[in-house]
């Protein structure tokens, strides 16, 4: 039982963490929690839904170049739409209070849900069957080849994030922002364009977050990204938030509790115990599990 | 008239800076050379830090003009100004504290295209200041403070700067460090590059600069060759200690 919920956790903690990234990226370079990234994540899982419903039978068919094409458009798309989020609703308040970006972010996150509802429907949507699932069992576990999937894929992109922020010129960059605008600026980076791309990178990984969701719980609806949201803010804030390792260590952190949580207590208690964890991590670990001493930013 | 404009490397004219309604600058000109060191001096809150920092498009002016190599750039964003080569080693050292020594050194030269240039430049600074090859790879938060301004001048140096703008740098130093910053800061305009040093130790920077301006609540008040102020009585009185 415990390893069986074990899979399933660290499968579930595959989409939590890479949600949890968009939040954690965002807080890094503008101190701000972008309560639209739920609904990014929803949008991205529809983007993948009409992909798959509606390319054509030719390229149709358990082949990666198919898949490539259907993640890409979910994750273009998600990612686009981050960044005109960022520049319409938030870019306008970067010299206002923190509280107006936060309170933009909750106004952004009700239009789309709202406008998804209105436009697509309001009702739960089947996701269309991407491959034929096969079961496999290892000392008594069960493990499929969707769950595998998940976590090859989920695990694939971050570490080419890591790879990005950590040995390319733009990643170097997007860490230095994160630490100090004005002398990121003072080195010649364009901090508009870091931002534009940490909106970029964080919104993509949201929708590809999005579309394994789907493909993972079979349906998908307009407010789908509401509960996962709050805990992948959870997992971004349990981890450190701002901090990528800290969102990925989180994310699956969380998962796996919350799978342990379903198989040996009771499904009815899962949110109970995982929002009980964000409170003893605020009350003692403030900071998270990488987190640092918040620097102050002027 | 052209001859006079093309020695001129920058050329501030009657720049006023506000904070809110606060005026920071009250119309400042100046004049800076190319190949000199220039010294702002002045006391805490006169307006060295927004001077530079106007300079830099850090912040911009409400009224006047800032014009380098003959070039408006008081409108320009920061970082536009930095890749037209004026780099700042801000107050306060200001090095990227979680990133290690190396990625300190690649990020000045940020706006350098050509790789094996920035490699190069590196080896320099190596050179320059071996202390940061020793450390290249340890965060550059566990430097010691002299060691941080060290690689701040260098991060600066990365950039291929024409002009290079001090703000105070030998503040909160050890007394071996401020004569090493400054014995550092004369080296570097030897190479070539202009310097523009913004100082509260008026004494050591009247001593390496060529020419000061004395800078007070926002204006200039005073502007002449560096040894003829070391000897000035206002001066004396004001900022060398009587």
């Amino acid at each position: 039982m415990f390893f069986q919920q074990l899979v399933n956790g660290i499968t579930l903690g595959s989409i939590y963490a890479l949600f949890a990234l968009g939040y954690t990226m965002v807080y890094g370079i503008l101190l701000m929690i972008n309560f639209a990234h739920s609904e990014i994540f929803m949008v991205g899982a529809y983007l993948g839904f009409w992909a798959l419903s509606l390319l054509p039978v030719w390229v149709q068919g358990w082949t990666p170049g198919y898949f490539i094409l259907v993640f890409a458009i979910a994750m273009m798309g998600a990612g686009l739409l981050a960044v005109t989020i960022e520049r319409v609703a938030y870019r306008p308040l970067r010299r206002a209070s923190r509280l107006a970006p936060l309170i933009s972010a909750i106004g952004v996150s009700i239009f789309l849900q709202n406008l998804v509802q209105v436009t697509v429907s309001a009702q739960s949507q089947p996701y269309p069957d991407t491959f034929k699932i096969s079961h496999y069992e290892f000392f008594g576990v069960q493990v499929n080849s969707l769950q595998i999937f998940i976590f090859a894929l989920a695990i694939s992109a971050m570490v080419l994030l890591q790879v990005f922020i950590t040995k390319t010129r733009l990643g170097k960059a997007m860490r230095a922002t994160a630490q100090n605008h004005t002398v990121s600026q003072l080195m010649g980076i364009n901090v508009n364009f870091i931002i534009t791309v940490t909106f970029l990178i964080g919104g993509a990984l949201g929708g590809l977050a999005g579309v394994l969701n789907g493909m993972y719980y079979g349906s998908i609806k307009f407010n789908m990204g509401f509960f996962p949201g709050l805990k992948a803010f959870t997992a971004a804030v349990v981890g450190g938030i701002g901090n990528i390792k800290g969102a990925m260590v989180g994310g699956f952190l969380l998962g796996i509790i919350e799978a342990l949580t379903v198989g040996y207590i009771s499904s009815a208690y899962k949110d109970i115990i995982l929002f009980a964890v964000l409170i003893l991590v605020l009350i003692f670990r403030p900071t998270g599990i990488f987190g640092e001493e918040v620097t102050e930013k002027i | 008239m052209k001859m006079a404009q093309e020695k001129m490397l920058l050329e501030i004219n009657q720049i006023e800076v506000y904070y809110e309604q606060i005026a920071a600058l009250k119309g400042v000109s100046l004049n800076l050379e190319r190949g000199e060191i220039l010294a702002i001096i002045g006391a805490n809150g006169a307006g060295k830090t927004t001077l530079i920092n106007t300079i830099s498009g850090v912040l911009h002016p409400r009224s006047g003009s800032v014009e380098f190599n003959g070039d408006p750039i008081h409108t320009l964003p920061a970082w536009k100004i930095a890749r037209k080569g004026i780099m700042q080693i801000p107050e306060g050292r200001k090095v990227f504290a979680k990133q290690s020594v190396l990625e300190n050194l690649e990020l000045g030269a940020y706006s350098i295209k050509d790789k094996s240039a920035i490699k190069a430049s590196i080896e320099q600074m190596y050179t320059l200041f071996p202390v940061l090859s020793e450390r290249r790879n340890q965060l550059a938060g566990t430097l010691s403070g002299g060691e941080q301004q060290m690689l701040a001048i260098a991060r600066g140096l990365m950039g291929h700067p024409e002009l290079l703008l001090f703000d105070e740098p030998s503040m909160g130093l050890s007394p071996v460090m401020v004569e090493r910053v400054f014995q550092t800061i004369q080296e570097i305009n030897k190479q070539g590059i202009t310097i523009l040093l913004v100082e509260q130790n008026a004494k050591k920077s009247l001593q390496i600069a060529n020419r000061a301006y004395v800078l007070e609540t926002g204006r200039i008040v005073l502007a002449d060759a560096a040894a003829r102020l070391l000897e000035n009585e206002q001066v004396k009185q004001a900022y060398l200690g009587g």
